[in-house]
């Protein structure tokens, strides 16, 4: 992770990144990297997303989440979130899954057709249960 | 000749809701074993005596809700869309949209979506309501929505959104809990939906305000009434091929190979409801017996053996290949098998 250097302040670059695999974005893992100076995006990107936990390689997640950037108005975030309960709606009912951003908060209202300006602020993390639902 | 024609329609009618069940292979990998040892270690008093099957009707969601949420939008007339994407299938929805917020009604598959995503900031907690607090707010929602409390499940679950913020010269942490969530799930004759696939959700953002609201709720109709499968058939489902399994795990999930199973011992049954995901079309709603499991199994597996880089005089300059076998006692293996037994009431 540390070798990445995500983000370009091209109008087309790359603003979001994810990463679905298992704990890729576990917290204890990003409290460390930030505290340590280690970032595998720049400034301009303005958010990564990925797992706090154990997550599944389902056929239809990423596709899913593609769908929901483009053909509805929801957030890449919300997109992410939507796509992974959908997807996992039928796993066991005693595995949690997680799924975080890390980046500027202040960007997470970016829709795919009305990204928020330019990044700012200090850099966040969090995360959401997908699975089981609350 | 025509009565033939009508009565063969109504036969496959009844075989469409009576015949078929929920989607279990979605849930995991068949459960073929014919030869292990199948142990049934739970009371089955816990068991209802008998399920209903329920019919999927078109959804009424009365003038005042649909007004209500029009409010909690706070949309004009002219923000009135045909749909919220062009996935949307329910041609009677209703549906508003400004660059702030949407909302979406669809009284075919009764769902609702409301969705404010810039009413959530990550460093503002002022307002957030408290657990307590949301459960009351989360209780007055029902009631806008006119949800019957007693088709509400006791399990409601309470969620904090708690982000965590870097700051720099000196590096600091700080946690703090932006938004919360409170969900409530479905109940039809003391059974729950797995996974409160039919269910109510609403994040409250800081200052109380609402963030998200899914509905999940299907206008439903009692179909036909069966007995519950009893334990002797339910094993020889499981024998027969009918049930899947999946594995619990918290760093894997990796299912081990059922044919190495020798033993499994049934120590939990809960009947559930299948619901389909909110804004996809459901023709019936079936219930399914969840069975947790303790699994004793041979496990078979390879391990393969690298050579140093560079090679050694004394290692293998070839990679190894060794079979090996382990043992392995009280896995913790779920099964989902259809619970319908003898049609009792059409």
């Amino acid at each position: 992770m540390s070798e990445m250097d995500f983000g370009s302040s091209a109008s087309t670059g790359l603003k979001w990144m994810a990463i679905n695999a298992c704990f890729s974005l576990r917290s204890q893992n990003v409290d460390s990297m930030t505290e340590n100076g280690i970032s595998p995006f720049n400034d301009d990107l303005h958010f990564m997303l990925g797992a706090e936990t154990i997550t599944y390689t389902d056929k239809v997640m990423a596709g899913k989440w593609a769908n929901y950037m483009v053909q509805t108005n929801l957030t890449v975030w919300d997109a992410w979130t939507r796509a992974g309960r959908e997807a996992f709606q039928t796993v066991p009912a005693s595995t949690v899954i997680r799924f975080a951003w890390w980046g500027h908060g202040d960007n997470l209202g970016d829709q795919i057709q009305s990204i928020l300006g330019g990044t700012s602020g200090e850099v966040s993390h969090d995360g959401v249960q997908v699975h089981p639902f609350p | 000749m025509k009565i033939c024609i009508v009565s063969l329609g109504l036969c496959l009618v009844c075989s469409a809701a009576s015949g078929s069940g929920p989607p279990l292979d979605q849930f995991g990998t068949r459960f073929t074993n014919a030869d292990c040892e199948i142990v049934w270690k739970t009371p089955t008093n816990s068991l209802p005596p008998s399920v209903w099957v329920y019919r999927v009707l078109p959804s009424h969601f009365s003038a005042s809700v649909i007004s209500n949420l029009i409010a909690l939008g706070e949309f004009a007339p002219n923000e009135r869309v045909a749909n919220l994407g062009p996935d949307a299938r329910d041609l009677g929805a209703i549906c508003y949209s400004n660059d702030k917020r949407s909302l979406g009604i669809h009284r075919e598959l009764g769902f609702i979506e409301y969705r404010y995503p810039r009413a959530e900031a990550v460093r503002i907690t002022e307002g957030v309501p408290t657990e307590d607090e949301i459960r009351t707010m989360g209780t007055n929602f029902l009631k806008m929505l006119e949800i019957d409390p007693s088709s509400v499940s006791p399990d409601i679950g309470v969620i904090d959104d708690t982000a965590h913020n870097y700051q720099r010269n000196p590096f600091r942490i700080t946690t703090n809990t932006h938004a919360r969530i409170i969900g409530f799930g479905r109940r039809l004759d003391g059974i729950d939906f797995y996974n409160k696939a039919e269910s109510v959700e609403i994040k409250f953002a800081h200052h109380a305000v609402v963030r998200d609201l899914y509905l999940s709720w299907r206008n439903l109709e009692r179909d036909n009434l069966y007995k519950t499968a009893s334990p002797e058939t339910i094993v020889k489902r499981m024998r027969g091929g009918e049930c899947f399994a999946q594995v619990y795990g918290e760093t894997e999930l990796r299912l081990p190979d059922i044919g190495g199973f020798k033993r499994v011992t049934i120590i939990k049954a809960t009947p559930y409801y299948y619901g389909e995901w909110m804004d996809k079309e459901q023709k019936w709603v079936y219930p399914f017996l969840y069975l947790e499991t303790k699994v004793d199994m041979t496990e078979k597996g390879s391990v393969i053996s690298m050579p140093p880089v560079g090679g050694s005089e004394s290692a293998p300059a070839n990679p190894q290949v060794r079979w090996v076998e382990k043992n392995l006692t009280n896995q913790t293996i779920f099964l989902c098998c259809p619970i319908l037994g003898e049609l009792i009431k059409q």
